[in-house]
């Protein structure tokens, strides 16, 4: 009796293997999609997953007067240890610092950021140890951890324990401990640890520093809590901290504001990154967005499902019938379509599984993701047969439902024409189906049509960045490297500044307007000829030049002086300033030094933005400062890049710099800019092109079944004298009003979700009313496209052939 | 009115080959009442799809009105069948998602000529006596009404040629001598018929009765 149900349920799918294939087919993709974005949403939650939750971090933010706020993934060096001693909560704390070296064993070479750490971090961030003794491998000074990528990169062997790294090819670091890799999703990026108690290490030269009024965010600064205790009572020691320890009196001079703050490390992806982030942050709207759209892709193949067994259910009710009339119950029935759709989304999950398995190297490269996908394991077993077992439920209760509660007589009657009005509230229901489903695949449509766009952007403002042929080149600005630079072949001009943008130190200074009325502006130190070299023409004024006096650093006794800018425009407005000509001249006092240091407008330039198109352009004040120079831009001759980037690497060690050059291609830099976006693109399409196969094999099908439905009657006006012409018009028109009905619906819906989602962007493309109208035109082509070969097909088959159709 | 000269049929499935008609001459001059007969599988229905130029004969002339119509297009058949034939079926073949009406306007649908189709269709349903049913569905019908709908949706365009497949094959006797005493009415008004049956009585109402056998014309009989 049990076995029954399968048995039939396995005998009709064979007979009707086109629908079956087709049904398949469909699941096959959504799943397999929706299992994808499944497995990049549960990596995006799962962020620092590995450590365990009452590891948290300390971050910063200092606002300045004019509302300026300047937010650190850190705090300063000096906070850990007066932490560890005013909160008793804390039961281990640890620093760590980062800093570039160019290291080197044998013949391996490379730069790489070193993270100077105290020797209890790997008690604070437990980590996987593959060799050495990690509770003591940091203890000692000069010694490094390695993760086993490293390892393998500089030593070609797992436990290279006991070997030794040199530093800028003078410092000998041994390796003391190698651990694991660690995942890609965490916040950390680290491959190189050090003990923070190498004399020549920066934290080491902090802690050397004299206290005092200082702040520095750069320290990443991480605890644990005693058991039992929360996080409640260490946030609530945090303000008195600020005074304690890092001696900043509530009320002070300079009008700053240092707030503090801890975070559970699993918080970090999604909390608003600070400037010197590791990693950019998670996007929790993205992240939404991919949960969503699974959703819908798993819905658009259960509407499919659902459509494609209604479709056909009319074909099988003289199949009720007979088995009624056999003596079958409603319940036998019933069990028997429902063990159908359980075969069939069964079959489809199967295949679902090989194919992400297949596309899960791909898909982890283009992510750059280490995706695993245990799905044999219990747990994730469990959630797939539930996932199958409720679209089955879901998907195969109502034809179900409809077929098994057929009367016999009905079913029985002969014609299956007498059962196509009884078929009418399915046809109902099946076209809400459609509707549905075309609306969700007109959304995905526009909505991706918009992020392309967006990207598209974002690329041309990246791509206007690159076209400068810049090469970046981290090093002090000696006038031999310079020099040096802009002899060799292929280089136009080399120009210094301040290295913010490839950097994370920022410097913001106060202004006033008026006594009353201070501002906070982003100053950014350039050379004579940057703001040239970089495209720049004044909108009012002038640009820095030598002749000019206007590069000077600040007199060495601290005594007065006048500091020329260019600001941008929207520094111009920050300053309540509307027309460029009116600024140059104006004098403002710097807060920080009343009396001694002012501001002078010289320049007015266009806003350039360097930065995401997510963040807005900062108000920027371009001063000529030579001690904060720490980056040269080398412009380079069409073509001629390698060239230039081989010669950087001679001119670097003839200048005496230690380690390897490090340099970064402007090109690239911006790449990066926009890479997050570009991926949320091609993800975006990608799924739009799944809900799109999904809904064509959906439409193939039910066109198919539909226009075999409708056989009878084809013949009926064929015998009446319709043409071929007039007949396929009659069964393309059944799918032209569900794709308006779907735009009407998906429109509204789309506006609101994209508005909301370029308001995430400071620059962004206008919502176009084009795009609704090219979106819904591409889902009238596909569905015409994909209807309408059968269509024509039936339309012109000789009536004969209809009429004798039973 | 139609002239058949040595009309054949062959279908072939896979390799056997069943030749449905054979040699068929006949002519039926305007107006005419004529009967055909025979055994299962003789090739009535088949016959009569050519003569309504719903299929084609393999071999031999057709001539409708004049015209040869063995080998003209697709198209053509269209605009004949358009012009000048009305179908009564066994099974009736009313479209079920139509009303009585917007089934009898099906065979006004496909033709230019507009006019006034309510009074038409109006007019088509008083005379096989269904105007009270013009907005009920054919399955709300019984078999006999349903056949009248059918005549009524043969008629409506006064198609000189009607052709009726075993019309009260499905009917008992007297709804099948009410679609009798209609088609007999129609032939009266002048327009030709031709019908199969298997039933001695409904043969003998026409005038003249063609008889049958494995894709044959073996007798003929007038009255
Ligand atoms: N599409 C087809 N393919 C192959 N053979 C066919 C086809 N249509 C009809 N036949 C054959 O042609 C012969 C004549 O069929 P037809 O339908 O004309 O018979 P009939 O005289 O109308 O019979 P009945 O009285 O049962 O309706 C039969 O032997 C039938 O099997
Ligand atoms: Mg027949």
């Amino acid at each position: 009796m049990f076995r029954d149900p399968w048995v039939t349920a396995f005998r009709s799918l064979m007979n009707g293997k086109f629908h079956a294939a087709l049904t398949i087919a469909g699941l096959a993709i959504g799943f397999a999609a929706a299992l994808l974005l499944s497995l990049y949403v549960r990596d995006e939650l799962g962020y620092d997953g590995t450590f365990p939750a009452d590891v948290y971090r300390v971050s910063s933010a200092v606002t300045m007067p004019g509302g300026a706020t300047v937010v650190f993934d850190g705090t300063d060096y000096a906070l850990a240890a007066g932490m560890k001693m005013d909160v008793p909560q804390i039961q281990a704390i640890a620093r760590m610092m980062p800093q570039d070296w160019t290291v080197r064993h044998d013949q391996v070479e490379a730069n790489e950021t070193v993270y100077w750490a105290d020797p209890q971090l790997f008690s604070v961030l437990p980590m996987r140890v593959l060799a050495g003794d990690l509770g003591a491998a940091l203890d000692a000074p000069n010694s490094v951890v390695l993760t086993r990528a490293m390892a393998r990169k500089y030593f070609g062997t797992d436990a290279p324990v006991g070997q030794t790294l040199r530093f800028n090819r003078t410092h000998v670091m041994r390796v003391t401990a190698v651990v694991q890799d660690l995942p890609s999703n965490t916040h950390l990026v680290a491959g190189i640890f050090a003990s923070g108690r190498t004399p020549f290490s920066n934290l080491a030269e902090m802690d050397a520093r004299p206290a005092g009024f200082h702040f520095d965010g750069s320290t990443y600064t991480y605890f644990r809590l005693r058991p039992g205790a929360t996080p409640a009572a260490v946030r609530a020691a945090l303000p008195d901290l600020v005074v304690s320890r890092l001696l900043i009196p509530k009320q002070n001079a300079f009008g700053v504001a240092v707030t503090l703050s801890v975070l559970s490390v699993r918080d970090i992806h999604f909390a608003p990154a600070g400037i010197n982030a590791m990693k950019a942050p998670g996007s929790a709207a993205t992240v939404g967005a991919a949960a969503t759209v699974a959703l819908l892709i798993l819905a658009g193949a259960c509407v499919n499902f659902i459509n494609l067994a209604t479709a056909r259910a009319s074909r099988r009710a003289l199949e009720v019938g007979v088995r009624k009339a056999a003596g079958a119950g409603r319940g036998t029935l019933a069990l028997q379509f429902i063990a159908e759709a359980v075969l069939q989304v069964g079959a489809g999950m199967a295949v679902a599984l090989a194919v992400v398995e297949q596309l899960l190297p791909d898909f982890n490269a283009f992510l750059q993701r280490d995706i695993g996908f245990p799905y044999w394991r219990p747990d994730m077993a469990a959630v797939l047969l539930l996932v199958v077992l409720t679209v089955s439920l879901l998907a195969g209760a109502y034809p179900a439902l409809v077929l098994s509660s057929l009367r016999p007589v009905e079913a029985l009657r002969g014609e299956s024409g007498h059962l196509d009005a009884r078929w009418l509230d399915g046809g109902r229901l099946r076209r809400i189906l459609v509707v549905v489903q075309f609306a969700i695949l007109t959304g995905l449509m526009i909505a991706s049509a918009v992020i392309w766009r967006q990207t598209q952007f974002a690329a041309g403002s990246a791509a206007r960045l690159a076209s400068r042929n810049m090469v970046l080149v981290s090093a002090p600005c000696t006038d031999g490297l310079r020099d040096g630079l802009a002899r060799l072949p292929g280089v136009r001009e080399v120009v210094c500044s301040q290295p913010t943008m490839i950097s994370s130190e920022d410097t913001v200074e106060m202004m006033e307007t008026s006594p009353t009325d201070i501002r906070s502006l982003h100053t950014l130190s350039v050379d004579a000829g940057f703001l040239e070299a970089y495209g720049l023409t004044p909108l009012a004024g002038r640009l820095f030049d030598r002749a000019h006096g206007d590069v000077a650093a600040p007199p060495p006794d601290g005594g007065p002086q006048t500091v020329r800018m260019v600001i941008n425009e929207t520094a111009l407005r920050d300053l309540g300033l509307h027309d460029p000509g009116k600024a140059i001249g104006l004098r403002l006092q710097a807060s920080a030094a009343r009396g001694q240091r002012f501001f002078t407008i010289i320049g007015v330039v266009p806003d350039f933005p360097t930065g995401s198109v997510r963040v807005p352009v900062a108000p920027v004040a371009y001063i000529a400062d030579p001690s904060r120079f720490g980056m040269l831009s080398a412009r380079v001759t069409p073509g001629r890049m390698a060239e230039a980037l081989a010669g950087i690497a001679d001119v670097w060690m003839a200048a005496g710099q230690p380690g390897l050059p490090r340099t970064l291609p402007l090109s690239l830099y911006a790449a990066n800019l926009y890479r997050d976006l570009w991926r949320e693109g091609v993800l975006f399409t990608l799924a739009t092109g799944v809900a799109l196969a999904i809904a064509c094999i959906g439409l193939f099908g039910m066109a198919a079944f539909l226009a075999e439905r409708r056989t009878k009657e084809i013949g009926i006006r064929k015998a009446m004298g319709a043409t071929t012409g007039q007949v396929a018009a009659l069964l393309l028109r059944q799918f032209l009003t569900p794709v308006l009905w779907a735009n009407l619906l998906a429109w509204p819906v789309v506006w609101w979700l994209m508005r909301h989602w370029l308001a995430g962007f400071a620059a962004h493309v206008p919502l176009s009313f084009w795009l609704f109208l090219a979106g819904g035109a591409v889902t009238l082509v596909v569905t015409l496209a994909t209807v309408a070969g059968q269509g024509i097909l039936v339309a012109r088959r000789p009536p004969v052939a209809a009429l004798r159709y039973e | 009115m139609l002239t058949l000269t040595n009309l054949g049929k062959s279908y072939r499935t896979s390799e056997i080959e069943t030749r449905a008609l054979d040699a068929i001459s006949l002519e039926v001059a305007a107006g005419e009442f004529l009967a055909i007969m025979g055994p299962s599988g003789c090739g009535k229905s088949t016959l009569l799809n050519i003569l309504g130029c719903l299929d084609r004969a393999s071999d031999g002339s057709y001539r409708l009105m004049g015209e040869e119509v063995a080998h003209v297009s697709e198209a053509k058949l269209t605009q004949l069948r358009r012009a000048h034939i009305g179908f009564v079926f066994q099974s009736f073949n009313l479209i079920d998602d139509l009303t009585v009406a917007e089934n009898v306007e099906v065979a006004l649908l496909y033709r230019q000529d507009g006019g006034s189709r309510k009074a038409r269709i109006a007019e088509a349903l008083e005379r096989v006596g269904m105007a009270h049913r013009a907005r009920h569905r054919p399955r709300q019908l019984s078999g006999g009404q349903q056949q009248r709908v059918a005549i009524a949706r043969a008629l409506v365009s006064n198609p000189k040629l009607i052709l009726a497949d075993e019309p009260t094959g499905n009917l008992d006797t007297a709804n099948g001598k009410a679609v009798m005493d209609l088609l007999n009415g129609i032939s009266g008004a002048g327009a030709t018929i031709i019908m199969v049956t298997h039933s001695p009585a409904h043969a003998a109402v026409a005038r003249r009765t063609v008889r049958m056998l494995d894709g044959r014309i073996v007798s003929e009989t007038q009255v």
